[in-house]
This record gives structure tokens, sequence and C-alpha cells, in this order.
């Protein structure tokens, strides 16, 4: 198998198992799940990280 | 020997946070290590606690919540908090002297790597900027993630996160 075809397979394989990452999460992770259910700001948390991290416009 | 792997605040925040884009992409590999439990060490640097509390604040999360969460975090058996000292930052100066990527990196990527090289640890975060910062000066960061990579010299680095820890570990972790 040519390394191009490997790498496809791969990432197939991966996505596979992303798919299912949800699926069966160990507690120790869910016991960190924090409830987001009327956020104040409603940007993604990673959008307010960069500005928290860089400043505006700087990300 | 203990392998490290040092987790962004990008990463935790996306663990945490089951309505962020990355959720599931940091389950996965959250999951990963604590598959490797009692051969993993997760660093956490301390600037990582200042920022993923300030961004959650700043969404609405209350201070009890929050506390609550991260002292679960913390009470993880292969979870360390690291603080940061004067001592590392000079030792890091001294490594990195004439390296002009250096001079592009901002205070929490130099935060992060600092860190990082001090422990030889592998690098998660869900921040492209620092992903590219970094690398050149410790190739051992990864974004494990396929989405928001368009144009990017990157895409998912999961598996080159797998493999890495794999080599370190002298193991196989299978998908």
């Amino acid at each position: 198998m040519g390394s191009k075809s490997r790498i496809d397979l791969q990432k197939k394989q991966l996505e596979k198992a992303k798919s299912k990452a949800l699926v069966g999460v160990p507690k120790v992770i869910r016991d960190l799940y924090l409830k987001v259910d009327k956020p104040k700001d409603k940007r993604s948390s990673n959008e307010i990280l960069m500005e928290v991290r860089y400043g505006l416009g700087c990300a | 020997m203990k392998h490290f792997v040092l987790e962004d605040s990008s990463f935790v925040i996306a663990v945490m946070d089951p309505g962020d884009v990355f959720h599931r992409d940091a389950v996965f590999i959250f999951k990963k290590i604590l598959e490797c439990k009692d051969r993993v060490i997760v660093l956490i640097p301390s600037v990582v606690f200042f920022e993923s509390i300030v961004t959650l604040i700043r969404k609405g999360i209350s201070h009890s919540e929050i506390e609550d969460k991260f002292w679960k975090l913390l009470h993880l058996s292969n979870v360390i908090n690291v603080p940061i000292i004067e001592t590392m930052a000079f030792k890091l100066c001294k490594r990195l002297s004439g390296n002009s990527d250096f001079l592009q990196m901002k205070t929490s990527d130099f935060v992060i790597a600092n860190v990082g090289m001090e422990f030889d640890a592998q690098i998660l975060t869900f921040d492209k900027g620092m992903r590219k910062r970094v690398f050149p000066t410790h190739n051992e960061i990864y974004y494990c993630s396929s989405l928001d990579t368009d144009g990017e010299s990157f895409g998912d680095e999961t598996s080159r996160f797998i493999s890495d820890m794999e080599i370190a570990l002298g193991e196989d972790i299978p998908f």
C-alpha cells in the first residue's frame, strides 16, 4: 500500500474513532463537565479565550 | 520513566465545556491519555488556570462551579499543577538565544513552551496561532482537530500526537 493510501486509511480510521469519542465517556471526564445553560457571552469558549489571551484582533 | 503531556487552556476548556467546538476532539485525546494513566503525567501550568478561570467567568459560569471543576481536575492522580518560576524563563532564554522564531512568540506562547520544554512534554492546544509560533522551537505541539485547518500548513495532528506518544511509551496505542 502506498504511503498516501495508508495516510488516507489512517484518516478514515481516526474519523471513525473520533465519531465515537463521546460514547462511553469515563466518569472522571464527565465529572469535569460545566453547566453552560445560559451563557453570559454566547461566543464559543475558544473565541473568548483568544480574546483573554491576546486581546481583540490579535489572535 | 513517566511521560509528560501538557494541556493548554484551550484544551482544558474544550474538555470541560460540552458545547465547545473542540469538545469531541479533546475528549477523544483525554480518553487516550487516561488509558495510559500510570505512565503519563498531565501538566497544567499556572497560567492555564488563570486563563481558563477568566474565560469561564466571562462566559457566565459561576465561581463556585469553576472552583469545583478545577479541584476535580487537580485531584486526578496523574494531573499536576506546574508553577512558573523565573529560573525556568532564564533557562529557556539561554536555549533560544539566536533563534529568530523566539521573537515571534507571545507571552502565553513563551510560558507554555517554557514549561513544555522543561519537562520535554507533548503540548496539546486548540490555539492555531500558538501552534504555529511554538512549533519551530518545540515541535512536540499538536492541534488535534480537523476544524478550521483550511489553508494551514497542518491538519488534524491527532495521529502524530498518538504516534509520538507510542514512541515515548514504547508501546502501541490503538485508535
